[in-house]
């Protein structure tokens, strides 16, 4: 499966991976994005530390994900093959035992809706759109074998 | 090997996966009262119309025969046989195990109220057909009753206000949901429910359950003498594990079915997990229930593991934590909620809409509570979880993020 791999010291928390991320799941493309609209939702964030330091966060799609064990409606799954942790927003019922659980904060509200909202590595596409729009290669697709999360 | 699960919920369906994947050849049989697999979490959906049952499942639509596994459905199971590794159905039949798992759950506690088993209309909430005898009642009355406010109990009313059902909440309590918010909290739940006709009476004790001459439940008497009006009772004072399928075997009990952190019970062979089971909880470090739903399902795996004989301790067994949405109000809570004695520093940071609260002892975190924004809280359970010491985050403690702890191997994985 893989795995995006953060070098931490190259990022310089220009959010371009937000942005794209954003732009992603409002099916646009990050020059007609309106920036304005806060109902805009990354799945990654850029965080900073109580030290000032940035970290890019991007979800793990962990090998035991705590999110899916928390999950009482089914709608978070691993996909055996290519190790995907994915939602369905249909199944899901809104009852945050996902957010509760995951300890990156990776896995969070949708601002529009009463359901859970998180990285699907753009399973849909060729590259995650989050890398494609990284200028310095802090964030990059690692091939990685069955570790242990 | 033949394994034997009884139990097809939360437990007994991720043990069963987990079994499967570590063992393609082995005989996996299911046996469960339940004919149908559903999340008992969201039986409110039911009632309140929002869900089908169709739409409670919360597995693959092929799983039973994807996994390969013998699934023995609407069947009780009597008893356990130990010695003679079998199982004694409720028509007399036997099933043969090398390893069982009980998973089988808990049952609602109906309290000692004088008429409440004698009369018609009063209900639990925890299998299928108590949501839908609840939903098939409810369309002919305009009030009704629900005993207890915690979790289930305001499930219960939500789901019943969302017919269109007035609703009386009686709690022994000063609040709402006592075992998971602290007053601030509870309060700001108590209004809304009272603004969406949901009556919350708290501080009373049901003495009497008043039924009309056909024995049909319509009203509550309380200890006080006060009379509540409702033709339908929902009954939500807590569970009890099932265990009467042991009674008379060696397996240790107490108020569950006593296990190691292996999920093994004192008999060797015989295992529990979920809600049926009793188990080292990490936060008070005592045997106690664990009765939410991810603890049944890394129970049921770590059952799983060691069943096929891989050697798996759980680690996380942390029960102190709650996520709820109530019309459109959301919480999270770890831990304590209130700090129990003068050691502990209380920090709480509020707007309008938003409440976090923070309790730490010796510059750890004790308890975190966050009603309205609730993202992130996360990693507010881990530090809990892993007794992190936060000494040098103490100015920030209300904005940490993961990037406070950043640590990743080669492979990408994050720890702590
Ligand atoms: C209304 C409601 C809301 C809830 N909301 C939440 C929530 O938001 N978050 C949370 O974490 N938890 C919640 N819970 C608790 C959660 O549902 C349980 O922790 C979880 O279902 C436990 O799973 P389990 O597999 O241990 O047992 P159960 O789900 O109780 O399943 C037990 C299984 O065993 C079978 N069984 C029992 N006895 C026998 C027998 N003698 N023979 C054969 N089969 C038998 C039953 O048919 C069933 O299939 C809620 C529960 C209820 C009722
Ligand atoms: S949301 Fe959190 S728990 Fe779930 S896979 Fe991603 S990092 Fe892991
Ligand atoms: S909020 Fe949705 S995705 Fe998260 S645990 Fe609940 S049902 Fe599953």
């Amino acid at each position: 499966m893989e795995r995006i791999y953060i070098d931490r010291q190259l990022c310089e928390a220009c959010k371009g991976c937000m942005l794209a991320c954003m732009a992603k799941h409002n099916g646009e493309n990050i020059d007609t994005l309106d920036l304005l609209d806060t109902s805009n939702q990354s799945a990654n964030l850029i965080e900073q530390s109580s030290q000032g330091e940035v970290a890019p966060i991007f979800c793990r799609h962990c090998d035991k994900p705590e999110c899916v064990e928390a999950c009482m409606s089914g709608a978070l799954t691993k996909d055996k093959e290519t190790g995907i942790v994915s939602l369905d927003q249909n199944k899901c019922a809104g009852c945050w035992m996902c957010v509760m659980s995951c300890s990156y904060g990776m896995i969070n509200k949708d601002t529009n809706a009463n359901v859970a909202f998180k990285c699907d590595l753009c399973k849909d596409r060729e590259k995650s759109a989050c890398i494609e729009n990284c200028p310095t290669g802090a964030i990059e697709l690692i091939e990685v074998g069955e570790g242990r999360a | 090997m033949r394994y034997v699960i009884v139990g097809a919920s939360a437990a007994g369906i991720s043990a069963a996966k987990k079994l499967r994947e570590l063992d393609d050849d082995s005989e996996i049989t299911i046996i469960s009262k339940d004919d149908k697999v559903y999340s008992r979490c969201m039986l409110h959906y039911l009632i309140g119309g929002q869900r089908d049952v169709e739409e409670l499942n919360f597995i693959p639509k092929d799983f039973f025969i994807e996994n390969k596994i013998n699934w023995i459905k609407g069947k009780t199971v009597s008893s356990v046989v130990p010695n003679q590794k079998s199982l004694i159905l409720e028509d007399g039949k036997s099933i043969f195990y090398d390893k069982l798992l009980l998973a089988t759950g808990a049952s609602s506690f109906f309290p000692p109220i004088e008429n409440l088993s004698e009369t018609e209309g009063i209900y639990g909430l925890r299998n299928l057909d108590d949501a839908l005898e609840i939903k098939d009642s409810a369309k002919e009355i305009e009030q009704a009753i629900v005993i207890g406010a915690g979790l289930v109990g305001i499930d219960a009313a939500i789901g019943l206000a969302e017919l269109g059902v007035k609703v009386s909440v009686i709690e022994m309590a000063d609040r709402i949901l006592p075992l998971q918010l602290d007053d601030k909290l509870a309060a700001k739940y108590q209004a809304k429910f009272e603004e969406s006709g949901i009556e919350i009476i708290t501080n009373a004790r049901a003495n009497k359950v008043l039924a009309d001459n056909e024995n049909y439940v319509r009203g509550l008497e309380l200890t006080d003498g006060q009379i509540i009006d409702g033709k339908l009772i929902v009954v939500a004072t807590g569970v009890r594990p099932n265990i009467g399928l042991i009674k008379g075997t060696e397996i240790e009990v107490d108020q569950g079915i006593i296990v190691d952190e292996y999920q093994q019970s004192s008999l060797e062979d015989i295992y529990a997990a979920g809600d049926v089971a009793q188990s080292k909880e990490l936060f008070t470090n005592e045997l106690a229930l664990t009765p939410i739903w991810p603890l049944a399902i890394k129970q049921g795996e770590v059952a799983a593991c060691n069943m096929v004989g891989i050697t798996t301790r759980l680690s996380d067994n942390f029960a102190y934590q709650n996520s709820m949405r109530f019309l459109g109000l959301s919480t999270i809570t770890y831990g304590l909620i209130e700090a129990e004695d003068d050691g502990y520093q209380t920090l709480i940071r509020e707007d309008k809409d938003n409440y976090q609260k923070l309790i730490l002892q010796n510059n750890k975190l004790k308890g975190a509570i966050f009603q309205g924004e609730i993202n992130g809280s996360g990693v507010y359970g881990r530090l809990i979880k892993d007794k992190i010491d936060l000494s040098d985050k103490l100015d920030d403690i209300f904005n940490l993020t993961y990037a406070d702890f950043f640590k990743e191997n080669k492979d990408g994985v994050f720890s702590y």
